[in-house]
C-alpha cells in the first residue's frame, strides 16, 4: 500500500508556525507509528515519544532508523500514568490521542 | 479514551510540564470528512463524505476535558487553529482497502461510484484523496 499521508506536510507547518520547538524539550503523547515524530523531532532541542501500543512503537523505531535526526527515546506507557518525574518538558503534544 | 481518562491524561500532562510549559491538543474532527478528487492543488471535487458521526461524542468529551483543565486552574487556552489533513490514494481499490483497515469501511458505495465517475472523466493527473479537518488547541500551564 502506498497511501500518502499529508505529503505536503501541512500538519507540521501548521504546528511549527504557531509553536516554537527550537531548543525545547518535547514529549509527544500518542506518538503512534512515528509519522509526526519523524517530522517534528528535528525541529526540537530534544524529543520523546510515548504510546500504549508496542507494535506502533516498533514501527516508529523503524521509521526513526531511516531518519537519524528523528531517532528519539520511545516509551511504552499510558498517558494517565507517565513514567516521568514532574516538570520535565517544555511542550507536551497530545497527538491524535485525546 | 473515555472522558475520565482524558481528564486524568491532562492532569498527568500538567504534572510533567515545566512551569509555563505548553500543552498542544491536536486531533482530527469527525465532521466534514470528505472523499475528494484533486485536479490541482487549489481545485478539489467532492465525491462524498465519510460518516464519522459516531465519533462526535468522543470529540465533545475531549472538548469537555479541555474545558475542565481550564476550569481547574491548571491551564489557560492561548490559541486554537484548524487545518486540512489529506490522505492520497493511487486507486479506488487502495482507498477501499485502507478504509477497511483504518476507518471501519466508512466509505459508502455511492461515494465510491461518484469518485469512480469523476476519476474516469478527469485527466490522469487527478488525485484521489480523503480530507479530514484537524484542530489543535494550545494551552499554557498556569
Amino acid at each position: 500500500m502506498t497511501v500518502l499521508r499529508d505529503p505536503e506536510g501541512v500538519e507540521t507547518r501548521a504546528l511549527l508556525s504557531h509553536i516554537t520547538f527550537a531548543g525545547k524539550r518535547v514529549l509527544e503523547i500518542g506518538s503512534g507509528e512515528g509519522r509526526l515524530t519523524a517530522r517534528l523531532a528535528p525541529h526540537a532541542g530534544s524529543y520523546f515519544g510515548l504510546d500504549t501500543d508496542s507494535e506502533r512503537l516498533e514501527a516508529a523505531g523503524e521509521l526513526a532508523a531511516e531518519n537519524p535526526s528523528a531517532n528519539v527515546p520511545l516509551t511504552l506507557a499510558d498517558a494517565i500514568a507517565m513514567p516521568y518525574p514532574p516538570a520535565q518538558f517544555d511542550i507536551a503534544l497530545l497527538a491524535w490521542s485525546l | 479514551m473515555e472522558h475520565e481518562g482524558m481528564v486524568h491524561a491532562l492532569e498527568e500532562t500538567w504534572r510533567v510540564l515545566r512551569s509555563s510549559g505548553v500543552m498542544v491538543d491536536l486531533r482530527p474532527l469527525s465532521q466534514e470528512v470528505r472523499v475528494e478528487i484533486e485536479t490541482d492543488p487549489l481545485t478539489r471535487i467532492i465525491a462524498g463524505e465519510l460518516d464519522e458521526s459516531d465519533w462526535l461524542e468522543d470529540d465533545l468529551a475531549a472538548d469537555r476535558a479541555g474545558a475542565e483543565a481550564i476550569r481547574s486552574g491548571r491551564f489557560r487556552l492561548v490559541d486554537q487553529q484548524q487545518f486540512d489533513f489529506r490522505w492520497y490514494f493511487e486507486s479506488l481499490d487502495e482507498l477501499v482497502d485502507y478504509a477497511g483497515e483504518k476507518w471501519d469501511d466508512r466509505v459508502d458505495d455511492i461515494t465510491l461510484t461518484h469518485a469512480a465517475e469523476r476519476l474516469a472523466a478527469l485527466a490522469e493527473t487527478a488525485r484521489l484523496c480523503v480530507r479530514k479537518p484537524v484542530h489543535f488547541a494550545i494551552y499554557k500551564k498556569k
